[in-house]
C-alpha cells in the first residue's frame, strides 16, 4: 500500500509519460507541459504526507494488541511481527446479541445506497428548477436552501423523531405484520433523515453544475418544443452525470461514515444498525480497544474506496466539454 | 445471519427504492401536459397514448395478487395475512392505475382550471376518507395497527388540509390576481389551524402531542408559498413538480427545526423564556472568547489550505501517469470517518517523556532531528493548529476531486491560445485555468467553510475541548446534549449561523453575477 | 410528455418487479399466537421463573451503556428467563446513551426499560415526567435486597423509580505483588502510611504512581474519583454528602485540603508518571493504558475502580499472589472502611405486564446471582452469594459492599448536576493536573453550579 511502490519515479516521469502518451493530441500535450519535474516531486511529497497516517493505521491493524500502544508502528520495520488476530476479532467475534460484522455490513449498504439515491434524485430535480425554470422568488428560495446547510442536524433530531414515531411507525408495524420476515425495525426513517440532511448541499452543488450548462443548449431545445421534463431527462441528466456521480460519492461517504443519524433513527439492534455503530461498540464504552479500532477502520474503508474507484471515470470526463461543442 | 433476515433487508431496500421510483414517476407524469404540444387528434389516439405503461402496471399488480393466491397453502410461509395483503395491494394498484387513466382522459379536453379544481376536490375527498377511516380504525380488525397517536394526528392534519383543498378548489374561477392571494391565505390559515387544533386537543390529555404539529404547519405553509410562486406565470408551474418533494422534506426536517432552535435560544433549561440570558452566559464564561477565536481560525485556515493544497495537487497530477492512484491516496482520508481520523491523529501526536520510547510519529520525527518531544495536544495555541491539520487532511481530498474535474473542463483551445501568446505555465495557470474553474473554487471553499463550522467530532475525540481548543460547534453539542441546557446549545447554534452569513452573502453575489451574465 | 412517460415506465416496472418479489421468497415462521399471562405448569428447569408468568411473543426493549463482552453477559443473564417466560428481551447498548436517552424520550421513542449509569441522569430524565414510578413488585424487591442508601439513589423527589442493577467499587489501588515483595513494600493501612510508602518508592528505581485522566470526551473523570475518594476519607461522609448536594460550596476548605492531598501525590514530578513521562502526561494518557506500566514494574501503584480488572489483558493473573492485585485506598485511620462506588439503575418507560416482569426479575436476587456468576461485575444486592463472584478481587469487593461496617458513598460526580458532574468537574481536573492551582479550579467549578 506504500505510495512509493506504486507511483512513478519523479526522475523519469516526464519523459516516460510523454512516451506513453505518444499518440495523444496536441491539446493533451499543451496541458501536459503545465507539469514539470518540480510539480511531480511536489505531488509525490503531498501524496506521501497524506498517506503516512493511513499507512500507519494499516500497519498497526496487523500488529499484536500489546504492541500497538507501547511502541511506534515504524518499529515494525526493525522487528516485523504481524498478526491477523485483530481482524479475526473484528470480523468474527459474534454472539447472539451482537452477530458478526457481515450483518452490519449488509445494514450499512441497505442504508447507504437508498440514502444516496433518494437525495440525489430529489436534489437534481430541485437544482434544475432553480437553474432553469423561471419563477418569482427563485433566487430567494435558493438562498434559503443554501443557508439551510448550516442548521446543525443535532437540532433537527428531536422534531424529526417525533414525526417518524407518530406517522411512520404504525405503517412500519403494519408492514411487519403483513410480511413477518421484514422486521418492524426498518431502514425507512434513516433513509429519510439522510435525504433531508443531504439535500441542501446536494442542491447547492448540483445547481452550480447545472446552471453552468450553456443557455443556448437549453434555448435550442425549447425552440424545438421540448418541455421541462424532456429538457431535464434528455439534456440536463446526461450533461450533469459527472457532477451527479461526484456528489454520489460524497453523499455515500457521509452516509457510510455517519454515526449520529444512525444512533437516533436506526434501532441500534442488528436489524438496522450500521457498521459504524458496531465498530463504536467494539471499541469499548471508553474507546479502550485500540487494536479493534484499527482493524475496524480498515474494514469499513473498503467499500467507500471501491465506490470511489467505480465512479472515478466520471470525474475524468470533461465536465462541460461535450455540451458547448455538441 | 439468517437468510430470512437478509432477504428482509434486501427487500426493504428494493421495495423502498421501488416505491420511491413509483412516486417520482407519478409526479413526473404531471410534467409536459399535452397542451404544450399539438392536441391529440381523436379520442382513440388519446386513449392509445400512455397505454403501454399502464397495461404493464396492471399486469404486474394482477400478477402479485394471483401469485399470492396460488402460493397460499402451497408454501408454509405464505400466511393468510400475507396473502390478503398481497391481494389487497394488487387490487388497489389496478384500481389506482385505471382511475388515474380514466381521469386523465376525461380531463384532458377540459380547461386547466377545471382540471385543477377537480384534482383538488378528489384530493380533499381522499383526505376526508382517510381521516374518517382513522377514526373508525378501532372497530375494523384490519386496521388494528393504527396507533392512538395516529388516530389523534389524522384529524389534526386532515381537516385543515381538506379544508384548504376545498377552499382552493372553490375559487378556481376567480380572477387570477385575487385567486392567487386567496389561495396563499387559505394554505396559511390551514397551517395555523393545525397548530390551533393540536393545542385545543392537547388540553386535558396526559401525554403531550409533541412538537410535530408545528412541522406539519410548516409543510402546509410551504405548499401554499410554492403554489403562490408557481401561479405567477404559466411557465413557472413545472417548478412545483421539480421542487415540491425537496421543499417538503427540507421544511419539515430543517426549516422548522431552525425556527425552533431560534426560539429555544431564548429559553432556559426548563423551557421558559429568559431573554438574552443565554447570550450573556455565552460571552461571560471564561473561555468564550477563546472558543470564538478558535472557530474563526478554523474557518479561515481549513478552507484556504485545503483548497490551495487540493488545487495544487490536482494541477500537478493532471494528465500524469498514475493519476488515478495519486487521486486515491489523497482521497483516502475522506473515506475514513471523522472519529476514525481523529483517532489516527491522536496516535500521530502521542507523547511520551524524553527518556521513554516515542509511540507517536510526529514526536518521533522531532526526536530524530534532535528535538525535545512536545505535548502537541496540550500546548496552546499550537494544539488548535494540530487539530486543524486533521480537518485539512480530510478535506483536501474533497477539494482535489472537485477541482480536478473542473480543470479538465477548461477548454484546451484557451490554453493553446495562451501558449501561442507566449505565456509560461504559471501565467497560463493563473490567467486561464483559475478563471475557468472559478465557480468550482467558490463551491469548494464554501462547502469546506460550512463543514468546518459544523465540525465537532474532531475536537471532541481528540481533546474534548480541553486545553483551549474548543470550538463553537463542540460547545453547542456539549451544552445541548451533555449538560441538558438546550437553550444554551441553541444560542450557540445561532452564533454559528451568524458566522456563516458572510459566506452566504458572498455566494448570493456570485449567483447574481452569473444570472446577469446569462 | 412522451419522454417523461418513457422514464416513468422503467421506474414503474422496477417498482412492480420489486413488489412482486416480496411474494416469492423466504420461509418465515407462521405468526405465533399471542396470549399473555398464560398459566401453564412451568417447564423443566423453569421453576424459578414460574412467578413471572408466561408471555408468548412479547418483546421488551432495554437501552443502556453496557457494550460488547459485558453486553453479551447481560444477554446471557436473562436467557433462561426469556426461555421460560417467552419474553424476548432485546438489549441495545450505546456509548452515546447519556445524550441519546434524552433525544429518544423527547422524540417520543423511549425504550421499555433503560439502564441508567448515573443517578443524576435518572433524576434529570425522571424530571421530564416520562419515567414511570417503580411497580410494587420492584419496590418489594428493592426493600428486601438493598440498603436504604441504594434505594435512595433510585429515588427522585420522594418517588422510587429505579432499582439498582450492578455495582462497582471505586478507590482500588492496583499493584504488582511480586515487585512489592522484591522491594519489601507493605500494603499501607492509613493514608499517612501511603504517603510514606510513596516517598520510599520514589527513592527506588520505580516511579510510585501511574495516572491517566484521558477518556475521550469524558477526559478528567479519573481525577474526580481521586478527589471523591480523598474527600470521603479525610473530611468524612457527612461533609461528602453536603458537598455533592451543594449544601457547602464546592470550594470549601475541606475539599481544598483533600484535593491538595491528592496533588501532593500526583502533581509531584518525582512521584509520577511511570513509564509515560512527567506530570503533564496525566491529562492525555488514556486511563485504560495508564495502569499497564505496573505490570512492567515501571511504576508501583495505579488508582482505579474494580472494573480495571478487565483491562490488564489476557494472561495476567489478578490475585493476591498473582501478577497484579488491588487494595482499597485506606482511610485516615486503620480499619476505617469507607468506599466510593458506582452502579446502574433500571427505570421503566412502559407499564406493560411483560415490562414489569422483566423489571422485577432484574431487581431480584435471582438475577444478581445469575449475572455475577457469569463474571466481571458485582452487585450490592444483599441476596448475592459472594462465592458467585467471578474472581478473588470481586469477591472481596462484594464482601466490602455487604459488610455492615462499610461506609458506602456513591460516586459524587454521578450525583451532581450534569453541568458539573460531567462538565466542569471533568474539565477542572484536567486544568488542575495541567498546572492550575487548587483554589482557582475549585472556585471555577463552584461558579458553574447551576
Amino acid at each position: 500500500m506504500s505510495s512509493v511502490a506504486v507511483t512513478p519515479d519523479p526522475e523519469i516521469t516526464p519523459k516516460s509519460a510523454d512516451a506513453s502518451l505518444g499518440g495523444t493530441t496536441r491539446a493533451d500535450r499543451v496541458k501536459r507541459r503545465l507539469t514539470s519535474p518540480g510539480a511531480t516531486i511536489a505531488a509525490l511529497i503531498i501524496a506521501v504526507i497524506w498517506t503516512i497516517p493511513t499507512f500507519g493505521l494499516l500497519l498497526s491493524s496487523f500488529r499484536p494488541a500489546g504492541q500497538i500502544s507501547t511502541t511506534g508502528w515504524w518499529t515494525f520495520f526493525g522487528d516485523p511481527q504481524l498478526t491477523l488476530a485483530n481482524y479475526g476479532e473484528v470480523l468474527f467475534s459474534g454472539s447472539a446479541s451482537s452477530p458478526q460484522l457481515g450483518e452490519y455490513f449488509v445494514n450499512s449498504l441497505a442504508i447507504a445506497i437508498p440514502g444516496t439515491i433518494i437525495p440525489l434524485v430529489l436534489a437534481a430535480l430541485a437544482a434544475y428548477a432553480f437553474a432553469w425554470v423561471k419563477f418569482k422568488g427563485s433566487s430567494t428560495l435558493f438562498v434559503v436552501v443554501f443557508a439551510l446547510q448550516i442548521v446543525p442536524l443535532q437540532m433537527a433530531l428531536i422534531p424529526l423523531l417525533q414525526l417518524f414515531v407518530t406517522f411512520l411507525q404504525p405503517f412500519q408495524d403494519a408492514l411487519h405484520e403483513a410480511v413477518p420476515f421484514i422486521s418492524e425495525r426498518q431502514f425507512l426513517p434513516v433513509w429519510i433523515a439522510h435525504a433531508i440532511f443531504g439535500l441542501p448541499l446536494a442542491i447547492f452543488l448540483l445547481h452550480n453544475f447545472i446552471s453552468a450548462i450553456p443557455a443556448d443548449v437549453i434555448e435550442a431545445a425549447r425552440v424545438d418544443g421540448a418541455g421541462h421534463g424532456q429538457i431535464f431527462f434528455r439534456i440536463i441528466l446526461p450533461l450533469a452525470t459527472p457532477a451527479i456521480a461526484s456528489f454520489a460519492i460524497f453523499q455515500f461517504l457521509w452516509v457510510w461514515n455517519d454515526l449520529l443519524v444512525a444512533l437516533v433513527f436506526s434501532s441500534g439492534t442488528p436489524d438496522t444498525a450500521p457498521l459504524t455503530q458496531r465498530l463504536a461498540e467494539l471499541a469499548g464504552s471508553r474507546g479502550e480497544n485500540w487494536e479493534r479500532l484499527t482493524a475496524g477502520a480498515f474494514v469499513s474503508l473498503v467499500v467507500p474506496l471501491l465506490v470511489f474507484f467505480g465512479l472515478q471515470r466520471y470525474f475524468v470526463r470533461g465536465l462541460l466539454a461535450g455540451s458547448a461543442k455538441g | 445471519m439468517s437468510t430470512m433476515d437478509l432477504i428482509g433487508k434486501v427487500m426493504q431496500a428494493l421495495v423502498g427504492l421501488a416505491a420511491f421510483g413509483v412516486v417520482m414517476a407519478l409526479l413526473l407524469a404531471f410534467l409536459d401536459r399535452p397542451e404544450d404540444k399539438p392536441r391529440m387528434a381523436s379520442w382513440g389516439a388519446a386513449i392509445k397514448q400512455g397505454l403501454r405503461p399502464r397495461v404493464i402496471l396492471i399486469a404486474a399488480f394482477a400478477l402479485i395478487a394471483v401469485l399470492a393466491r396460488v402460493l397460499y397453502g402451497a408454501v408454509p410461509w405464505m400466511t393468510q395475512e400475507l396473502t390478503n395483503a398481497a391481494i389487497l395491494v394488487g387490487v388497489a394498484g389496478i384500481a389506482v392505475v385505471v382511475l388515474q387513466w380514466l381521469l386523465d382522459r376525461l380531463l384532458q379536453p377540459a380547461a386547466p382550471r377545471v382540471r385543477s379544481a377537480v384534482m383538488r376536490l378528489l384530493g380533499a375527498a381522499l383526505v376526508i376518507a382517510l381521516v374518517i377511516l382513522a377514526q373508525m380504525a378501532e372497530s375494523i380488525p384490519a386496521l388494528d395497527w393504527v396507533t392512538p397517536a395516529l388516530v389523534l394526528a389524522a384529524p389534526i392534519v386532515g381537516w385543515p388540509l381538506a379544508a384548504a383543498l376545498l377552499a382552493t378548489a372553490a375559487i378556481a374561477f376567480l380572477p387570477d390576481r385575487i385567486r392567487r392571494h386567496v389561495r396563499l391565505i387559505a394554505w396559511l390559515v390551514a397551517a395555523v389551524a393545525v397548530v390551533a387544533v393540536a393545542f385545543v386537543l392537547e388540553q386535558g390529555r396526559e401525554q403531550p402531542i409533541g412538537v410535530w404539529p408545528w412541522a406539519a404547519a410548516a409543510a402546509l405553509s410551504i405548499v401554499g408559498v410554492l403554489g403562490y410562486l408557481a401561479d405567477q406565470h404559466d411557465d413557472s408551474k413545472p417548478m412545483l413538480v421539480f421542487l415540491m418533494p425537496a421543499a417538503l422534506l427540507l421544511t419539515v426536517g430543517l426549516v422548522y427545526p431552525a425556527i425552533r432552535t431560534t426560539v429555544l435560544a431564548f429559553t432556559d433549561a426548563s423551557g421558559t423564556f429568559n431573554g438574552i440570558e443565554n447570550f450573556v452566559w455565552m460571552f461571560t464564561q471564561p473561555e468564550a472568547l477563546v472558543t470564538l477565536g478558535n472557530t474563526v481560525v478554523w474557518v479561515i485556515l481549513v478552507p484556504l489550505l485545503s483548497t490551495a493544497i487540493g488545487l495544487a495537487y490536482a494541477v500537478f497530477i493532471d494528465k500524469s501517469r498514475g493519476e488515478r492512484v495519486y487521486k486515491m491516496l489523497v482521497f483516502m482520508p475522506m473515506a475514513i470517518s471523522m472519529v476514525g481520523a481523529s483517532i489516527i491523529w491522536r496516535f500521530m501526536y502521542a507523547y511520551r517523556g524524553p527518556e521513554q520510547e516515542q509511540i507517536g510519529l510526529v514526536n518521533q520525527v522531532i526526536v530524530w532531528f534532535g528535538g525535545e518531544p512536545q505535548q502537541i495536544l496540550q500546548n496552546s495555541p499550537w494544539n488548535t493548529l494540530a487539530l486543524i491539520v486533521v480537518m485539512i487532511w480530510i478535506q483536501t481530498g474533497f477539494a482535489m476531486v472537485v477541482l480536478s474535474a473542473a480543470i479538465k473542463g477548461v477548454p484546451t483551445e484557451q490554453l493553446e491560445a495562451a501558449e501561442i501568446d507566449g505565456a509560461n505555465p504559471w501565467q497560463r495557470f493563473a490567467n486561464v485555468t483559475v478563471p475557468g474553474i472559478r465557480t468550482s473554487l467558490v463551491v469548494v471553499v464554501t462547502t469546506i467553510s460550512i463543514a468546518t463550522l459544523k465540525v465537532f467530532d474532531i475536537v471532541r475525540t481528540m481533546t474534548a475541548g480541553n486545553f483551549n481548543t474548543s470550538v463553537v460547534a463542540n460547545e453547542m453539542y456539549t451544552q445541548a446534549f451533555r449538560s441538558g441546557e438546550p437553550g444554551r446549545g441553541a444560542a450557540l447554534a445561532l452564533i454559528l449561523f451568524i458566522m456563516v452569513l458572510p459566506v452566504v452573502v458572498y455566494n448570493i453575489r456570485v449567483l447574481n453575477q452569473q444570472k446577469a451574465i446569462r | 410528455m412522451k419522454h417523461a412517460r418513457r422514464m416513468a415506465l422503467p421506474l414503474g416496472i422496477v417498482g412492480v418487479a420489486a413488489l412482486a418479489l416480496t411474494g416469492c421468497v423466504g420461509d418465515a415462521e407462521p405468526g405465533a399466537s399471542e396470549e399473555p399471562g398464560g398459566t401453564a405448569a412451568p417447564a423443566e428447569g423453569c421453576e424459578d421463573y414460574a412467578d413471572y408468568g408466561t408471555f408468548e411473543g412479547a418483546e421488551v426493549n432495554i437501552y443502556g451503556t453496557i457494550l460488547d463482552e459485558e453486553a453479551n453477559r447481560l444477554n446471557e443473564s436473562w436467557a433462561d428467563f426469556s426461555e421460560c417466560t417467552g419474553i424476548e428481551v432485546v438489549y441495545e447498548g450505546s456509548a452515546e446513551f447519556e445524550a441519546q436517552i434524552n433525544v429518544r424520550v423527547q422524540g417520543g421513542n423511549p425504550p421499555d426499560l433503560a439502564i441508567f449509569p448515573q443517578p443524576g441522569l435518572l433524576a434529570s430524565v425522571a424530571g421530564t415526567g416520562s419515567v414511570l414510578p417503580a411497580p410494587e413488585s420492584v419496590v418489594a424487591n428493592a426493600q428486601e435486597f438493598w440498603t436504604e442508601d441504594w434505594q435512595n439513589y433510585g429515588t427522585v423527589d420522594g418517588t422510587f423509580y429505579a432499582a439498582p442493577l450492578m455495582a462497582s467499587v471505586k478507590g482500588f489501588v492496583w499493584y504488582s505483588p511480586s515487585v512489592w515483595e522484591e522491594n519489601g513494600w507493605e500494603v499501607p493501612t492509613t493514608l499517612d502510611e501511603l504517603d510514606e510508602l510513596t516517598a520510599t518508592i520514589a527513592e527506588s528505581e520505580v516511579t510510585p504512581w501511574c495516572v491517566g485522566f484521558g477518556s475521550g470526551e469524558a477526559t478528567g473523570w479519573p481525577g474526580t474519583d481521586w478527589v471523591e475518594d480523598y474527600v470521603l476519607r479525610t473530611a468524612g461522609p457527612d461533609v461528602y454528602d453536603q458537598w455533592i448536594t451543594h449544601e457547602i460550596p464546592f470550594d470549601s476548605p475541606e475539599i481544598v485540603e483533600a484535593m491538595d492531598r491528592v496533588g501532593d501525590l500526583i502533581k509531584n514530578p518525582d512521584y509520577v508518571n511511570g513509564g509515560i513521562g512527567d506530570v503533564s502526561t496525566i491529562a492525555t494518557t488514556d486511563f485504560g493504558e495508564a495502569g499497564l506500566p505496573v505490570l512492567d514494574g515501571e511504576c508501583a501503584m495505579h488508582h482505579q475502580a474494580s472494573f480495571y480488572e478487565g483491562f490488564w489483558g489476557e494472561g495476567v493473573t489478578v490475585a493476591e499472589d498473582g501478577d497484579v492485585w488491588g487494595f482499597i485506598l485506606p482511610g485516615t485511620e486503620a480499619d476505617a472502611a469507607a468506599v466510593t462506588g458506582g452502579g446502574e439503575f433500571v427505570g421503566a418507560f412502559s407499564d406493560a405486564e411483560e415490562v414489569v416482569a422483566v423489571q422485577t426479575y432484574l431487581s431480584s436476587d435471582l438475577w444478581a446471582n445469575n449475572r455475577v456468576s457469569l463474571g466481571g461485575v458485582i452487585s450490592a444486592n444483599s441476596g448475592l452469594d459472594p462465592a458467585n463472584a467471578g474472581s478473588d478481587l470481586l469477591q472481596s469487593a462484594v464482601e466490602t459492599l455487604q459488610d455492615p461496617n462499610t461506609t458506602f458513598r456513591f460516586d459524587g460526580s454521578d450525583l451532581m448536576p450534569g453541568a458539573v458532574g460531567s462538565g466542569t468537574f471533568w474539565t477542572g481536573m484536567v486544568d488542575w493536573v495541567s498546572g492550575a492551582d487548587t483554589e482557582s479550579v475549585l472556585a471555577q467549578i463552584e461558579s458553574s453550579w447551576p
